[in-house]
């Protein structure tokens, strides 16, 4: 806890203070011109406070007079709208990964009573996930009710045709045109552009259309937000303030060779007397072309004895324990020009003796004043932020590399965690309170990002062996799930049965023991070449010899073939050759045994062209990879590394994955109202949301409608069991 | 002779250095409180930064925003709208509690130095050869009729003083010929009163009049102590003219100058230090 400087109000009126304010008394009750005049100190009070109650004033009589106007012209749009719902509102409610064995499991042990009564009395049942089971992909078809050929997402990572480089699938950030250069400064003519590669229409712009109001809070991939007659908060690919997915830093007195982390920087503290310095590393200077990143510089003066260091960053003081988070601490980094960019970060005191070690987290857009697009309208992120307090708005925004890296605890990774779900928990309860009409959607995923970390806990002989003692996080999932089904407890508590309550997650979860690097594999197999004398390659296919590779993997499932006339460099030809390989590559790959453990590592081969179609199914993989469960792409092969090792243990805290054969991590899907929904999959949520309001489902859509039951629920039916 | 101090303005009762400038009447009033104004916005940023909650303050400041922006974000909601004005209203309420002890702690030293500044910004002394009022309220209509006016030298009666009877008031029309402080005498009943009546170009100490048992008269005037309360005149009170400052569009009494100053320099400050208000 921050610890900050505390007074109480009412310390005016302690007996010493009497006398005070009986002079002060006096003084006004004999009154003389001068005495009008009442200083800054009630000016400060009075025209604050009469400034918001001007403002409040001016906006009451402008929706005083036009409220009559308006109300008719909604009402009359409202009972259009409304004519055909079966419902008045739908709340959806999305936990990220939550695996249906698990909740299967929780609650036949009685450790998810809520759930349980939605299974008794309305709706449980398995969703089919997309191909593959990336949130990224899954959720941008939950929100279009596409196939990924239409929407564009195939994974969290894309790559450049020419280069072979990654880039981001979702989302892209373009500099201003032209600049104007003078002297060392290149002044920016115009702003950056932010700009969608989603494609496809989200379902809740049909039902704003329809004047149905929408809540829609941290849904991946809607950043950039789109208009919509709603409000949006977008969630996962959201970037820092470097543009990366989340680059945290390190600070340690402990000078190491290492500088760098996966996903994070490490610093050494430069010591001045007590007093230890180092700096944020911000997003890169706009006022020079080169590369240069902003700095914002922090000082920390540890006590050891009292085991606590006093941070002071720009005007922000504060103190932390031993252990502590700090709470989100604005940061600005400016340029001068009066040109600057702010953040939000929070710190945590990592050790004080004998090094002194301060973590701190990747710095999100301030929700407050955003660099960047993060809500819809802009002020819904300000709106939040004042009302609840700063928030992360990172799109990944547990740190899961700060633990991979062990730069952060079990313990305090969890801290981070369940922070981050408590501030979501707050926002969706405000959502749900002015969304009494209309559609009510937020995802958590905590769920996700803790079955991530803490799957090693759950099983014996995870190769991520576990780094605390195992009694002591067994049981963070099982908490997880207990915690998630409170959180539908209280919603119930809150909606009427004139509600359709879906509570759905977008994929489950397995193990994660062994990684599968596919682009060794294709080395061996003589798919992929390296330059002459090279043996592994670097990072994102360094030393690949692209004029004589065939195929090649990058990202989580995807593998593509090196087309001619497609690929920088492609060398195989579109058409029967493409078609050929493609097979040769599925029958090989299928079936795949680990050499050391004698299991099969992939379960299923699956050529893209029979899975997608759309305008856009041209830019996806050319075939998907199901990893069986326990197996995974590996780290290396995820970053278009090539090593001699195909297989290899997975040894990081990231234990527990769903990047796998889509058809073992099927997601759950739980109603409080009876759905007929056999085979559903989280394609048909949109159509289904979109029918349940009484509008069609426009012909675009691939997800079929659920018969929605809107009678009341026969409580004595028996279970459906997942 | 009876009575005159000085001709010359003494040093005390001229305001800081910029009194010897002559100049434009009204240019150096103003300048001197704009730079009053920076100096109470500084120090009073300074002082509601101390003696308040700075975060209770931001805190309730940053929920009656947010609730602004419900009003905005959920106009459709009437329920959300009228919540909204409903917390508004409360938060408001808090903050004025909350600014109540700063303001509070704020006030005497501000209305002490408001009302010692009055007495240099409120009115403009006599100018030489110039008529004014000097008016004597008496306690009795008996020492109405017996009150004799003493002028001392370079004051002189341009008329013949009138008696208000229903106020028992005795008003006299004089003219100084010089600058100065000038001590001008009132015997009735056998008692003699005095009263200072300042005649400058410069910006000066003005005291309007001499009351009976008044709470300021010595604080304001050391020289100046308040009548007795036996005393046959109740009040002596010299008809200087209320300062009005020119700011070319609009005439202001000078506390709005030094207060709407004093509050943009305090927003101004309050930002670079970073204090809520």
């Amino acid at each position: 806890m921050i610890t900050r400087r505390t007074r109480k109000p009412l310390a005016l009126f302690r007996k010493r203070n009497v006398g005070v304010l009986f002079l002060l008394l006096a003084i006004l009750l004999h009154p003389h011109q001068a005495h009008a005049y009442a200083g800054p100190g009630s000016g400060f009070a009075v025209l604050s406070s009469a400034w918001t109650l001007l403002l409040t004033f001016l906006y009451s009589v402008y929706a005083f007079v036009t409220w009559p106007f308006r109300q008719a012209f909604r009402l009359a749009r409202r009972r259009k709208s409304y004519r055909n719902a079966k419902f008045k509102r739908v709340v959806v409610v999305g936990f990220d990964g939550m695996d249906p064995e698990l909740a299967e499991r929780f609650m036949q042990q009685g450790k998810m009573p809520h759930f349980a009564k939605m299974r008794a009395t309305g709706t449980c049942s398995k969703l089919r996930t997309t191909f593959p089971a990336i949130s990224p992909v899954a959720w941008s078809t939950f929100q279009t009710g596409c196939n990924p050929g239409k929407h564009n997402i195939y994974d969290f990572l894309a790559r450049d045709l020419r280069s072979y480089l990654p880039l981001l699938s979702s989302a892209q950030v373009k500099g201003p045109r032209h600049r104007l250069r003078i002297g060392k400064y290149s002044f920016p003519l115009g702003k950056s552009h932010v700009s969608g590669l989603r494609r496809s229409i989200p379902f809740w712009h049909w039902l704003g259309k329809a004047g149905i109001f929408c809540s829609v809070i941290r849904v991946p991939v809607t950043f950039p937000p789109e208009k919509f007659p709603g409000v949006l908060l977008s969630g996962m690919c959201v970037p820092d303030l470097k543009g990366s997915q989340g680059t945290f830093c390190f600070h340690s007195t402990h000078n190491r060779a290492t500088t760098r982390y996966e996903s994070g920087v490490r610093f050494t503290f430069e010591k001045r007397g007590s007093v230890l310095q180092s700096y944020i590393p911000g997003p890169d200077h706009p006022l020079h072309e080169e590369s240069r990143e902003l700095r914002v510089e922090f000082t920390v003066r540890p006590d050891p004895i009292r085991g606590e260091a006093e941070i002071v960053i720009g005007t922000e003081r504060f103190k932390l324990k031993l252990g502590e988070y700090s709470e989100w601490i604005p940061v600005k980094f400016t340029t001068g020009f009066g040109m600057g960019a702010r953040g939000i970060c929070r710190f945590n005191l990592r050790q004080l003796e004998p090094e002194v070690e301060v973590y701190v987290t990747p710095v999100n857009i301030d929700p407050q004043s955003p660099s960047l697009p993060i809500a819809h309208p802009n002020s819904y992120s300000i709106y939040l932020s004042k009302l609840f307090g700063r928030f992360s708005t990172l799109g990944l925004a547990e740190d899961t590399w700060g633990l991979n890296e062990e730069v952060l605890d079990d313990a305090s990774f969890l801290q981070q965690c369940y922070d981050n779900h408590s501030d979501r928990e707050e926002m969706f309860f405000d959502a749900l309170e002015k969304t009494p009409q209309g559609l009510c959607a937020c995802v958590f995923d905590t769920t996700d990002r803790v079955q991530h970390m803490f799957w090693r806990y759950m099983e014996d002989g995870n190769s991520a062996a576990p780094r605390d003692s195992k009694s002591e996080h067994a049981q963070v999932i099982e908490h997880l799930y207990q915690r998630v089904d409170g959180l539908v407890g209280r919603i119930m508590q809150q909606i009427d049965p004139r509600t359709l309550l879906l509570v759905i997650s977008d994929h489950g979860f397995k193990s994660f023991n062994r990684g599968v690097n596919l682009n060794s594999w294709l080395l061996q197999n003589g798919y992929l070449a390296l330059h002459r004398d090279a043996i592994e390659s670097g990072d994102w296919f360094q030393n690949v010899d692209w004029s004589s590779t065939r195929a090649y993997t990058l990202g989580l499932n995807g593998l593509y073939l090196n087309i001619a006339g497609r690929e920088g460099h492609g060398i195989v030809k579109p058409g029967a050759e493409a078609e050929e390989l493609t097979q040769e590559l599925s029958q090989k790959l299928e079936g795949l045994i680990d050499p050391e453990t004698g299991r099969v590592s992939i379960s299923g081969v699956f050529a893209c062209g029979a899975l997608y179609a759309g305008p856009y199914a041209t830019n996806a993989p050319d075939l998907i990879v199901g990893y069986s469960e326990g197996h995974r792409a590996s780290w290396d092969a995820v970053n278009g590394r090539v090593t001699l090792k195909v297989f290899e243990d997975n040894p990081k805290a990231w234990s527990g994955d769903h990047c796998i054969d889509p058809r073992l991590v099927p997601g759950v899907l739980f109603s409080n109202q009876k759905i007929e929904a056999q085979g559903a999959a989280i394609v048909d949520v949109a159509p289904t949301i979109l029918n349940v309001f009484g509008i069609p489902k426009p012909h675009h859509m691939d997800g079929r409608v659920w018969k929605v039951n809107s009678t009341s629920i026969d409580s004595t039916a028996p279970n459906q069991v997942i | 002779m009876i009575g005159i101090a000085t001709h010359q303005t003494s040093r005390v009762d001229t305001l800081f250095w910029l009194a010897p400038l002559r100049g434009d009447r009204n240019a150096i009033p103003l300048l001197l409180i704009l730079a009053l104004s920076l100096v109470i916005g500084f120090l009073a940023v300074l002082a509601f930064g101390y003696f308040s909650d700075q975060t209770k303050i931001r805190s309730v400041k940053d929920r009656t925003q947010a609730h602004l922006l419900a009003v905005r974000l959920f106009q459709d909601n009437l329920a959300a709208v009228l919540q909204a004005y409903r917390k508004i209203l409360w938060y408001t309420v808090q903050y004025l509690y909350l600014a109540l002890k700063p303001s509070l702690i704020m006030l005497a030293p501000l209305l002490i130095l408001v009302v010692y500044l009055n007495s240099y910004f409120g009115y403009e002394p006599v100018h030489p050869n110039e008529s004014f009022l000097f008016t004597a309220q008496m306690a009795s209509g008996q020492a109405m009729n017996d009150v004799n006016l003493q002028l001392p030298a370079g004051l002189s009666e341009s008329a013949l003083p009138v008696h208000i009877e229903s106020r028992k008031e005795v008003v006299w029309r004089l003219t100084a010929a010089h600058a100065g402080n000038y001590q001008v005498q009132l015997l009735t009943d056998g008692q003699v009163f005095s009263k200072k009546i300042t005649v400058s170009d410069r910006l000066v100490r003005i005291l309007i009049g001499r009351w009976r048992e008044h709470p300021y008269q010595h604080w304001l005037d050391p020289s100046e102590s308040s009548l007795p309360s036996t005393a046959a005149i109740v009040e002596m009170r010299v008809g200087y003219i209320p300062r009005t400052i020119d700011l070319g569009w609009v005439q202001c009494d000078w506390t709005v100058i030094l207060f709407a100053a004093s509050i943009l320099t305090a927003l101004i400050f309050k930002k670079l230090l970073g204090i809520e208000i």
